[in-house]
């Protein structure tokens, strides 16, 4: 079962891609967060708790 | 008055009278009937002397004697009579005249025989009678039997003279029918009156001496009056015949005047060669007088070498022939000039020679025209020589030809002999002699001209060509008379002729000869082969029976231009040109045109191609060039299939992720109109995006259509670079690009160049499979130096090109790839040659395969 309001991060270079995966996991009621591209997600700044 | 010696008397004196004249004409004339009334006259005088001699004789020995010898002059008078009938009347049956005279003589001979004469047996005396006055001796005796002779005679010559008087009155001629009526009138009256007094005499019934000179005086009379009046009437033809002399004098006059009116010499002369004549004209050419020229005066003028021409005259007026003779005559000026003299010998109305009379005109003029004329043709024919014609003259009437020395040679004849038109003939070939003589007598039928080409058999054996022209001209009579003509040596040219028969009979494509007014004047072989023609059906028609009806028109159009501005060119080439069979079929050709100038004028050479196989042969290509292009589309797409997937697969996805949610937030209660808005349009914009790719996809597998555009080559790098992303990512390559800046466009279809740098680098993907994923670059160049052509390298770092594989790279077919279908670089290379590019492959420097292309820019492009 999918804990509501856990953290998804999503990468993908295809913006509608993006986009419609962002607004799908909203729907289901997750957090999200969107990356160009993996050198993009790691450049943010680490999240507590999240294992690498 | 002693009537008896008077009237006897006047009768003698007046025969006299009358005879005299007849005497005299005689003389001088010679007048056969003038004679017969001499004798006649003769006969009677001595007739009435007798009878005037015995009526006043005293003895019977006398009278015997005399009545004796009167028979004798019965005798002439009965033979005068005859002979002066048949003379003058021109009439009498000569045999009864001669048998009148035959019966005369056998009197005379029975009157010399018997005892006393023809009519006593016996004379016993004289007796005295009274007659007229006076007292005569009248003879006494017996009457001899023999007298029936003297009567019959008589009766002979009656019937004589009534059957010559008939006949003339039957003629019917008014002057005849006088002379019949009174020569025969009175002889008939004469002689019946003598006869009737004789017959008295015998039978007693009449006392009277015989008396025969009267009534026959009658029969003088006549015949005198008959003779006076031709006198008489000749008497008045003289009158006439002076009256005419005059007119003939004026009508002389008359003439003289003409004839010095006339612009012509007129002379004329007498029946002794002796010239009596010269008209105005004459003497006005000579500047002589009429005195001078006549006679012989003539003679002075003429030149005197000419003096020998006169005995042309002398014979013709000998022959009474007519003349013709030339010769030169002093004129006035002193200048001897040429004369045409022609003349006719002349008659008068009773057709009397009279002499001769001729008309003479200067021909110096002329002759001189002549000459020049001669010198003329001399030249010609000199010219005609150095052109290496031969110049002959045939003479249609007489045959005989003259052939100048060119002739000579070409014939082989000797320089100096004659040479009759057989040998002419003879030398001809034999195959040809039937064609040429037929031409030569059309032309002398015709009066007309002749050109011909005929062979020669020569001494020597050799043939030689002759070709022939020749013109027929009239003499002076309008008939023709010689054929003019010139022949020359065409062996040469007959040759080349053969050359150039061969050459196109060997020739590989159809050739026809025409001249400028369409008519075929050769074909080969060839043609008869493609039109389903024979050579006979087609030299001399028109051109137009090897073209389609439909065509014709503009066919005839064509020609006239062509020969407008003739010049070596293909025709069918832009057009499509169709040559129609026998049968009427058609088929396509192309048409080299090849313009001659020559002697016949220009006339054009066509080589004539049947293309329809070639044509075929395209089309074959061209179809399997399309098959070939569909494969190669069907195997790109089989090449872009992972990256197509990709690309579709996003926008599907992006699609069936915004649906969902949308869904979700519906059940949520979450989806407000803004929302919504916003999932739709990124929907829509997701759907169009798929669309667009399959559309792409579609176009490129496309059949045909190829589109020509500009293209910028840097672009087309760029766009497949980016097509080929996802394939690039899959096989861990790296695409770097290099391109020059600055790039002019080249013209053609985007999509096919598009495929070419697809294809060459998906190959340069597949070529670095066993390199190591840090060295799988491929390197995409452009470069342009600035001249005509674009060059795009595709590099790769694989293990380079195989050498059993460097030959056959570009073949149909030809694969190192275990799934590959061998398509692609032929499609490559055929893609670029068909832009006018040109594409090789080589081993790149540090490894690896470089594949370049050249494609020319848009600017070198022909338009």
């Amino acid at each position: 079962m999918i804990t509501p309001n856990a953290m998804v991060f999503v990468i993908d270079d295809d913006e509608s891609m993006r986009k419609s995966l962002e607004r799908l996991l909203d729907a289901a009621q997750y957090k999200t967060e969107v990356f160009k591209s993996a050198s993009e997600f790691l450049s943010r700044p680490a999240i507590p708790g999240l294992r690498a | 008055m002693s009537w008896v010696t008077f009237i006897w008397s006047v009768l003698i004196g007046g025969y006299f009278v009358i005879a005299l004249p007849q005497l005299l004409i005689w003389i001088w004339q010679r007048r056969v009937p003038s004679l017969f009334f001499l004798l006649a006259c003769g006969a009677i005088i001595s007739v009435a002397l007798s009878e005037l001699l015995t009526m006043r004789a005293h003895s019977v020995e006398f009278v015997i004697e005399a009545l004796r010898w009167e028979q004798l002059a019965f005798f002439v008078f009965t033979v005068a009579l005859v002979g002066f009938i048949l003379s003058y009347l021109g009439s009498g049956r000569i045999w009864l005249g001669l048998l009148v005279c035959a019966a005369r003589t056998l009197c005379l001979v029975l009157n010399f025989t018997g005892q006393v004469n023809l009519h006593f047996q016996q004379i016993t005396g004289l007796r005295e009678m009274r007659f007229l006055g006076e007292t005569i001796s009248v003879p006494v005796g017996v009457i001899s039997p023999r007298t029936h002779f003297s009567e019959l005679t008589n009766g002979l010559l009656l019937v004589f003279v009534i059957d010559a008087c008939l006949t003339i009155w039957r003629q019917g001629d008014r002057d005849g029918r006088r002379r019949a009526l009174v020569i025969g009138g009175s002889i008939v009256a004469g002689m019946l009156i003598a006869q009737s007094i004789s017959l008295l005499i015998h039978n007693q019934v009449l006392d009277s001496p015989y008396l025969s000179s009267l009534p026959f005086a009658l029969i003088v009379l006549a015949m005198a009056f008959e003779v006076g009046y031709d006198l008489f009437v000749a008497a008045g033809t003289a009158r006439k015949l002076q009256l005419s002399e005059a007119s003939l004098r004026e009508s002389e006059e008359r003439f003289r005047i003409v004839a010095d009116a006339a612009p012509v010499l007129i002379w004329m002369s007498g029946p002794d060669k002796l010239c009596t004549f010269f008209n105005k004209a004459w003497l006005e050419f000579t500047g002589r007088t009429l005195e001078q020229e006549m006679g012989h005066g003539y003679r002075e003028g003429l030149h005197p070498n000419d003096l020998q021409r006169l005995d042309t005259y002398k014979a013709a007026f000998e022959a009474r022939d007519p003349l013709i003779m030339q010769y030169r005559l002093r004129r006035n000026d002193g200048e001897y000039r040429w004369i045409l003299d022609q003349g006719v010998p002349r008659y008068d109305a009773q057709g009397r020679f009279g002499g001769y009379i001729g008309s003479c005109v200067d021909v110096t003029e002329l002759l001189k025209k002549e000459k020049a004329l001669r010198e003329f043709e001399e030249r010609v024919v000199l010219a005609a020589e150095a052109a290496h014609f031969g110049v002959w003259e045939f003479d249609t009437i007489t045959k005989r030809i003259w052939v100048s020395d060119k002739v000579r040679e070409l014939f082989q004849f000797p320089l100096d002999c004659e040479i009759s038109y057989a040998e002419f003939d003879q030398r001809v070939h034999p195959d040809d002699r039937a064609t040429r003589d037929q031409a030569l007598q059309k032309a002398i039928r015709a009066q007309g001209a002749y050109e011909i080409e005929y062979r020669i058999l020569l001494p020597d054996g050799n043939v030689k060509w002759i070709g022939g022209r020749a013109r027929c001209f009239l003499g002076e009579d309008g008939k023709p008379t010689r054929l003019l003509g010139v022949s020359m040596d065409i062996t040469e040219r007959k040759q080349a002729e053969e050359l150039f028969q061969l050459a196109t009979e060997a020739s590989p494509s159809g050739v026809v000869l025409v001249d400028h007014q369409g008519r075929i004047l050769l074909v080969n072989a060839h043609i008869e082969e493609l039109f389903g023609f024979a050579r006979d059906e087609l030299i001399g028609k028109s051109f137009d029976v090897l073209v389609p009806e439909r065509f014709a028109p503009s066919h005839f159009n064509h020609r006239a231009n062509f020969f407008a501005a003739a010049e070596t060119r293909a025709i069918g080439a832009r057009r499509e040109l169709f040559g129609r069979r026998k049968d009427g079929s058609e088929f396509r050709v192309e048409i080299g045109l090849n313009p001659i100038q020559t002697p016949r004028g220009l006339l054009v050479l066509a080589n004539v191609v049947d293309i329809s196989a070639r044509l075929a042969a395209e089309e074959r290509a061209l179809r399997r060039r399309e098959q070939v292009e569909l494969l190669s589309r069907v195997s790109l797409l089989g090449e872009m299939t992972a990256s197509l997937a990709h690309e579709l697969n996003q926008p599907l996805a992006a699609i069936v992720n915004n649906a969902s949610a949308a869904m979700q937030y519906l059940e949520q209660g979450k989806l407000d109109r803004e929302r919504l808005q916003d999932i739709l349009t990124d929907m829509a914009a997701d759907g169009q995006r798929a669309h667009d790719i399959m559309r792409e996809v579609r176009n490129a597998i496309k059949k045909g259509g190829a589109i020509r555009g500009r293209i910028n080559l840097n672009d087309v790098v760029k766009a497949v670079t980016h097509l080929l992303q996802p394939n690039a990512a899959a096989q861990l390559c790296k695409v770097e690009m290099s391109l020059a800046p600055d790039l002019p466009a080249v013209e053609g279809d985007p999509i096919q160049i598009q495929q070419v740098l697809i294809n060459l680098v998906q190959n340069a993907f597949d070529a670095m499979h066993d390199t190591s994923p840090s060295r799988r670059i491929v390197e995409i160049v452009t470069n342009y130096d600035g001249g005509s052509t674009i060059c795009v390298g595709v590099r790769d770092h694989g293990s380079g090109i195989l050498d059993t594989a460097r030959e056959r790279l570009f073949e149909h077919f030809f694969t190192t790839k275990e799934e590959g279908l061998g398509m692609g670089l032929a499609i490559v290379r055929s893609i670029v040659e068909a832009h006018g590019g040109n594409i090789a492959a080589e081993d790149a420097d540090g490894g690896g395969a470089l594949f370049r292309f050249r494609l020319p820019t848009q600017e070198s492009m022909p338009q």
